[in-house]
C-alpha cells in the first residue's frame, strides 16, 4: 500500500533527521541550566531555560500573538521577495545590457544598512505593518535575484540549441526551459530569503511598529528588556528562531516535492 | 500553427530524405580558431553518411551549420528537398525537417520520458493529443514503452540515449544529425543502438549525418564515410562503403568489413587522428 510505505519512510526520516538535533537541543538545555546553577549567573543577565519555558507556559498569549503577527509580516515580505526577486532575475538576465545597466543597483539592496533606512521607511509608509513588510522585503530580496540569475544563466547550451532548432518562442524558452532549469537555484535563494525575512521583520518592528496588542516579536523583546523580564525576552527570541526555522523548513519541503524526481540535490533524501 | 505539421505525426509513411550541399564553407570562431576551411560536400537525399576525423577538428561545427544553428563566414550550406527544388530555394534551409542528437542525451530532467519525447512537437505548436500519440509511437520505435512515465534520472545511459533518439524521431525528420551519439556508452549497448538506428534509417529513408570516432561504427552504418583533416577541417577523404544494404550484426566479423575498417584507419592516421 502506497500510503503505508509513505508513512513508513516518513517515520524513518523523522528518526534519522529529527532525532539527532533533538538530542543535541536537550543536552544544550541541560548544560545551560546546570551551568547557571554552578556558576551562579544572576538572572538579570541570563535566565534559566526552565524559567523561559515556564514564562511561555504561564503567559503564552502575548508571545504567541506576537509570533503570529511577526510570522504574517515576514511571510508578506518573503512573498514580495519571491515574486519580485524572481521577476527581477528574469529581467536582469534577459540581456547583457540590461544586466550591466541595472545589476549594480540591486547590489545596493544587499549593502544598504537596514537600521539606517528604517527611519526613512517610517517617513514613507507611516508606522504600522507596511514599513515592516518593506524592511523584510529589502533584506531578503537580493539572494532571490542573484540565485535566479545564476540559475537562468547556467542552462545547458545544448538544450538552448534544441529549443532553437524547433523554433521555440522566447516565452516558451523561458517557461519550458530556463525557469525550470533555474528552480534548484531559485529554491536556494528562497531558503536564504526565508530566514532573512524574519530578521528584517524583527528589526523593522523595533523601528516602525506600535507597541499595541498586535505587537510583533521585535517590539515584545524590546519591552520585556525594558521591564527586566529576561525570561520572556528569551522566550520571544526562541519563538522568533522557531519561526525562521518553520519558514526555512517549508521552503525545504516545497523544494523536495518539486525537485525530488529530477534533481540530485533532492534525491535519496527521504528514503 | 497546429495545422502546419502534415508529416509530423499523423501519417506513418516514411519521410523522404533531403539533400545537403555544402560549398566552400568556412567557419572561424572568435579568437581566430578556424574550425572549417573550404569544405565541399554534396550529400544526396536519403544517404547515410558517417563523418570521421581527429578530435576537435570541426565535425560538430559542420552539423551545426547544416542544422542552421550556426552560419558559415564564407560559402553556403543548403538543405533542399529534391522533389521541390523551387520551393526550397525560396525558403532556404528546411528547418522544420531537421533533428539533432547530441553526444549526451540532454533531456529535460523535470519531464518524464513521454513528455521529453513530445517536446519538439510541443514547441512547434502541435496539439496535445496528437503530440502525445506521436511520442508514444516514437518511444515504441526505440523499445522504451515500459519506461514512458519514468524520469531521466531513473534511466541508464543507454536508455537515456534512446529517449534522445526518440525525441529526434518524433517529428519524422527528413534529415537526422547525430553528433557522436553513442560515444559514452559501452560497446554492446552501442552496437545494439547502431543496429536499431540502421533499421530506423532503412524504414524511414531520411538523410543521416553521423559523426563518430569509431571506425567500425562508421563502416557498419555508413553508405559513405567522409574523413576530415585536422583543424581547420577539410574533406581529406570520401570513401564509399560498398557493403550490402542489409547489415546483420555478424557483418562486423566479415573480412571485407574489416578491410574497410582498416582502410578508414589508415586514412585517419594519415590525417593526424
Amino acid at each position: 500500500m502506497p500510503w503505508r510505505s509513505a508513512l513508513n519512510s516518513t517515520l524513518k526520516w523523522l528518526f534519522r533527521s529529527a532525532l539527532p538535533p533533538t538530542v543535541t537541543f536537550i543536552v544544550i538545555n541541560l548544560l545551560w541550566e546546570a551551568s547557571i546553577h554552578v556558576f551562579k549567573v544572576p538572572r538579570i543577565l541570563v535566565p534559566k531555560p526552565s524559567e523561559v519555558y515556564l514564562a511561555l507556559w504561564h503567559e503564552p498569549e502575548a508571545l504567541l500573538r506576537g509570533t503570529f503577527s511577526t510570522g504574517v509580516t515576514a511571510l508578506l515580505g518573503f512573498g514580495l521577495s519571491a515574486v519580485i526577486g524572481v521577476a527581477a532575475g528574469v529581467v536582469l538576465s534577459s540581456s547583457r545590457w540590461i544586466e550591466r545597466a541595472f545589476y549594480p543597483f540591486t547590489v545596493f539592496l544587499q549593502t544598504v544598512p537596514l537600521v539606517a533606512i528604517a527611519p526613512l521607511l517610517v517617513v514613507w509608509f507611516e508606522i504600522g505593518k507596511k514599513p515592516v513588510v518593506v524592511a523584510a522585503f529589502i533584506v531578503s530580496v537580493f539572494p532571490v535575484i542573484v540565485n535566479t540569475m545564476t540559475g537562468l544563466r547556467s542552462v545547458d547550451p545544448a538544450l538552448i540549441d534544441l529549443f532553437r532548432l524547433y523554433g521555440a518562442s522566447p516565452l516558451s524558452r523561458l517557461f519550458k526551459l530556463r525557469l525550470p532549469a533555474a528552480l534548484p537555484n531559485i529554491f536556494t535563494g528562497l531558503r536564504i530569503a526565508a530566514g532573512l525575512a524574519v530578521i528584517g521583520t524583527i528589526v523593522g518592528e523595533l523601528f516602525a511598529s506600535y507597541a499595541d496588542e498586535n505587537a510583533g516579536i521585535g517590539m515584545l523583546v524590546q519591552s520585556y528588556q525594558k521591564e527586566g523580564d529576561l525570561d520572556f525576552a528569551f522566550a520571544a527570541v526562541g519563538l522568533a528562531s522557531l519561526l525562521g526555522l518553520l519558514m526555512f523548513g517549508s521552503i525545504n519541503l516545497a523544494s523536495y516535492i518539486t525537485l525530488r524526481r529530477w534533481h540530485a540535490s533532492e534525491q535519496g533524501r527521504a528514503v | 500553427m497546429v495545422a502546419s505539421m502534415p508529416n509530423a505525426s499523423t501519417t506513418s509513411q516514411p519521410a523522404q530524405g533531403v539533400a545537403v550541399t555544402v560549398r566552400g564553407a568556412s567557419r572561424v570562431f572568435e579568437g581566430g580558431v578556424a574550425a572549417l576551411k573550404d569544405v565541399d560536400i554534396a550529400i544526396p537525399a536519403g544517404q547515410f553518411v558517417a563523418i570521421l576525423g581527429p578530435s576537435g577538428c570541426g565535425k560538430s561545427t559542420l552539423l551545426r551549420l547544416v542544422a542552421g544553428l550556426d552560419r558559415p563566414q564564407a560559402g553556403t550550406v543548403q538543405v533542399e528537398d529534391p522533389r521541390d527544388a523551387d520551393n526550397a530555394k525560396r525558403r532556404g534551409p528546411i528547418r522544420d525537417d531537421i533533428a539533432y542528437v547530441f553526444q549526451d542525451a540532454h533531456l529535460l530532467p523535470w519531464r518524464n520520458v513521454l513528455r521529453n519525447v513530445a517536446l519538439p512537437l510541443e514547441l512547434k505548436g502541435v496539439d496535445r493529443a496528437t503530440r502525445l500519440a506521436a511520442a508514444r509511437e516514437a518511444i515504441e520505435t526505440v523499445g522504451l514503452t515500459d519506461a514512458a512515465t519514468r524520469y531521466p534520472a531513473q534511466l541508464s545511459g543507454g536508455m537515456r540515449m534512446r529517449v534522445s533518439l526518440a525525441r529526434a524521431l518524433v517529428t519524422r525528420p527528413r534529415i537526422l544529425l547525430l553528433d557522436e551519439p553513442f560515444a559514452a556508452l559501452d560497446e554492446l549497448t552501442r552496437q545494439r543502438l547502431d543496429e536499431q538506428l540502421y533499421g530506423l534509417w532503412r524504414r524511414g529513408g531520411m538523410t543521416v549525418l553521423f559523426v563518430t570516432h569509431s571506425l567500425s561504427e562508421a563502416a557498419f552504418l555508413g553508405q559513405r564515410a567522409v574523413v576530415f583533416s585536422k583543424r581547420p577541417a577539410r574533406v581529406a577523404a570520401d570513401i564509399m562503403i560498398d557493403l550490402p544494404l542489409d547489415r546483420p550484426a555478424d557483418l562486423r566479423t566479415e573480412r571485407h568489413f574489416n578491410e574497410l575498417v582498416l582502410q578508414l584507419h589508415r586514412t585517419l592516421e594519415r590525417e593526424g587522428g
